[in-house]
This record gives C-alpha cells, sequence and structure tokens, in this order.
C-alpha cells in the first residue's frame, strides 16, 4: 500500500464535511511532506500520526456540537418540565400548608415547607434562565446547584431522621439533572462536577422509589406468603394515610387497614405505624417525582 | 480556539490566540499563501519549534475561516511548484487587527518580562 493511499485511509478519522473542503488539500500537502521527508522513516509516520490523533477527535467534537440540535431540543424540554416542577412543588407546599394549619405547625415542619418553596423557587428559577438564553443565564443555574448542596446539609441538620436518599432524590436530582443538560461550552470542573452530581442522583432513585412501596412494610409482619401477598396487592392500591401529631416530633405515616383486611388478617394490629424513612419526606418534595418513576 | 463570526467583536475578544494560530496569521501577513506555504513559513519562522501538520494546519484555517479573520483568494497553480492547482488564503481586515492586538500584547508581556529581568534588554 503507497503512503498516500495510507494517508487517504486516516483521513477517514475526520468529519465527512470537513473531508470534504479540506480533504484534497490535505492529500496534496501530504504529497509536498512526502518529496521533502524520508517517507520510511519511524519519525514521519509519528508526525503523521500524532496530528491526525490530535486534530480529528477535536474537529469531530466541533462537527458534532455544530450539528447536533437534539441536544438542545432536549435542554428545552428540561427546563420547560423542571419550570413545571417547581410550579408543583409551590403549589404542593401551599396545599400542605394550608392542610397543616388546622394543627399545630412544629419549627421543624415551617422549616420543611420553607425549605421545599426555596429549593422549587431555586429550580423555577434556573429554568426560566435557560428558556431565555440570556447571557447570565449560567450563574442562576451554577447558584441552584450551590443551593441545593446547602439544603441538603441543611436537611440533614434540622432532619436527621429523614434518610439520604430521600434528601438526594427531594433537593438534589432535579437540580443536578438541569446543571447537567445544560451542558458547558468548554470541559471544566463545573462540568464534571455536575455529571458526577447526576449520576449520584440518579442512582439513588429507584432505591429510593423502592424504599418508598407501601407494601415493603408488610414483610415485617409475621403473616404467611399468602398473606402478605394479598396485603401487598391492597397495599398497591392504598396510600398510607399521613397524619401529623403534635406529641410526636416528627411526622409519621399511618397505615389504616379497611375493616375486610382486618377480618381476613387476625394477626395483624388494627393500625400499624410506619417509619419508613421516606414516609418522612416532606410530601410535596416526593410526591410529583413518584409518578415519573413507579 | 478561536470561536465562530460574532457581529460587531472587537479583536481583543478573540485574545488570547494560541500559538498555532498567530503563527498562522504572521505567515499570510506577508500576503496570500496555499497551505504548503503556509506550514513551510511556520517552521521557518519558529526554526523548527512549531511543525504544523496537515489536520492542525486545516483545522486552524477552518476556524479562522468560519471567524471571518481569514479568506479564501481563489485557486491557481504554484509558479514555483507548478504542478496541481491549489486554494489561496489571504488575512481580512479583521484578521489584520486581531495579529496586531496579539503582536501588543505579546509585547507588553515581553516589556513586562524585562522590567523584572527575566531576560536581556536585547533579544540574545
Amino acid at each position: 500500500m503507497s503512503a498516500e493511499r495510507f494517508y487517504r485511509l486516516l483521513l477517514r478519522a475526520y468529519p465527512p464535511e470537513f473531508r470534504a473542503d479540506y480533504g484534497g488539500e490535505m492529500v496534496l500537502l501530504f504529497r509536498d511532506q512526502c518529496r521533502e521527508s524520508d517517507v520510511r522513516s519511524l519519525g514521519f509516520w509519528a508526525r503523521v500520526l500524532c496530528d491526525v490523533a490530535r486534530s480529528a477527535p477535536t474537529l469531530r467534537m466541533e462537527a458534532w456540537r455544530a450539528n447536533n440540535r437534539t441536544m438542545e431540543v432536549t435542554m428545552k424540554v428540561a427546563a420547560i418540565l423542571t419550570g413545571l416542577l417547581g410550579v408543583f412543588g409551590i403549589a404542593n407546599a401551599a396545599v400542605e400548608w394550608v392542610a397543616g394549619s388546622k394543627g399545630v405547625n412544629e419549627g421543624t415542619y415551617v422549616l420543611a415547607v420553607v425549605l421545599g418553596v426555596f429549593a422549587s423557587v431555586l429550580l423555577l428559577g434556573a429554568a426560566v434562565a435557560i428558556l431565555l438564553q440570556t447571557r447570565w443565564g449560567r450563574q442562576p443555574a451554577r447558584l441552584a446547584l450551590v443551593a441545593s448542596v446547602v439544603l441538603f446539609v441543611a436537611a440533614r441538620l434540622l432532619f436527621p431522621w429523614m434518610s439520604y436518599f430521600s434528601q438526594l432524590v427531594g433537593f438534589g436530582l432535579p437540580v443536578a439533572l438541569l446543571i447537567a443538560l445544560y451542558r458547558p461550552s468548554k470541559p471544566s470542573t463545573f462540568g464534571a462536577a455536575s455529571i458526577v452530581l447526576l449520576l449520584v442522583f440518579g442512582l439513588s432513585v429507584p432505591a429510593a422509589v423502592a424504599q418508598a412501596k407501601p407494601g415493603d412494610t408488610v414483610k415485617d409482619l409475621p403473616l404467611t406468603d399468602a398473606q402478605r401477598q394479598s396485603l401487598r396487592v391492597r397495599a398497591a392500591t392504598q396510600r398510607p394515610t399521613t397524619i401529623r401529631s403534635p406529641a410526636t416530633s416528627a411526622r409519621t405515616a399511618m397505615i389504616v387497614p379497611s375493616p375486610e383486611k382486618r377480618r381476613s388478617i387476625k394477626l395483624m394490629r388494627p393500625v400499624k405505624t410506619s417509619q419508613i424513612p421516606s414516609s418522612s419526606v416532606p410530601r410535596f418534595l416526593f410526591s410529583f417525582m413518584e409518578p415519573l418513576f413507579l | 480556539m478561536v470561536t465562530k463570526r460574532r457581529a460587531g467583536r472587537k479583536p481583543e475578544a478573540y485574545l488570547p490566540l494560541p500559538p498555532a494560530t498567530f503563527h498562522i496569521l504572521l505567515a499570510l501577513a506577508d500576503g496570500e499563501l496555499h497551505g504548503y506555504a503556509i506550514m513551510k513559513g511556520v517552521a521557518a519562522r519558529s526554526e523548527g519549534g512549531v511543525r504544523l501538520g496537515p489536520g492542525t494546519l486545516y483545522g486552524a484555517l477552518k476556524r479562522l475561516l468560519d471567524a471571518g479573520l481569514v479568506e479564501q483568494g481563489g485557486e491557481r497553480t504554484d509558479p514555483e511548484r507548478g504542478d496541481e492547482r491549489r486554494r489561496y488564503y489571504r488575512l481580512t481586515p479583521l484578521g489584520l487587527s486581531v495579529a496586531r492586538a496579539e503582536a501588543r500584547r505579546l509585547d507588553a508581556l515581553v516589556r513586562a518580562a524585562r522590567r523584572k529581568k527575566l531576560i536581556g534588554e536585547r533579544p540574545a
């Protein structure tokens, strides 16, 4: 195989549009180089290969970015969904607050609602910034990422009974998803950190959702397999009823079985108090995410 | 890396230029040149320190064309080589301004280095 034919093969590493524009000239230039260098020397081919290895990936990446409209559309859709998520979060917090205002509002409960609203407002802000494509659009997105980390730490200190998974899902996932989709124009530590956060949060979602299934609580009861199966089927159709009790320091979820269930399961106590971690998450944060993954 | 052309950008907005890009602009400051002449000019000016391969050279030229710093000057045969038709490139007024701005920037750096006595008063 001649040197020129081999170089033509190497040119396939470049994007097709670039090859069409400059391929002929590159071959011409390579031919000039061959005339003035020793083609049989290792150094010559090392330089040629090094040149292709350095320039082809960069040009491929530039061509991909120039042609890629899919990512732009995905980013816009993700921003709209995230904005809706923020609106739903605020609406849920309002509903939760109105429902809870009949009882005694404890400090931690108030803080949970406030933190949830704060996170939702940040989501809204970041989504609007990306949709408007402003010059400063990146700044709110960065602020949202930092704020989500602050919220995570604050929630850890204020609500030690909350599970890590629930906190990650509640505060981190939406923001991390948004930031990672808001692709940085250049490789940066910020972009890499966003992707790592997205992976961590994304991987924690299935585990957190699995924890949240009401049917899982029955495995702790002294029941036969048939009774467990029956309970799982029924539990899937019943939501746990959240009852706030002024006497307790934390909110607890209580499963109140139907009269039929009480009759069929003698071994079960009438009221089973569940302390699964996800039930203690502010429900307005979790309730709008659960349908997405279940 | 030189980014795509944006209306009304000042020459300073393109700085600092990558060394290979500045070398190409310097080579084209002499007039219209084809790819191989640019490559030889850069190698001679840098005393072999900067060697542009075909991929690096045409990748940089494509970016400079996209940014509006360089334009194509037509195709013709090289009187010295006299074989095939080659595409010629030349600087645009914006490209010349950017090259001047980069030269001023580097000159200021060299003067600062002289004041700090990092290099001598005259080039060795």
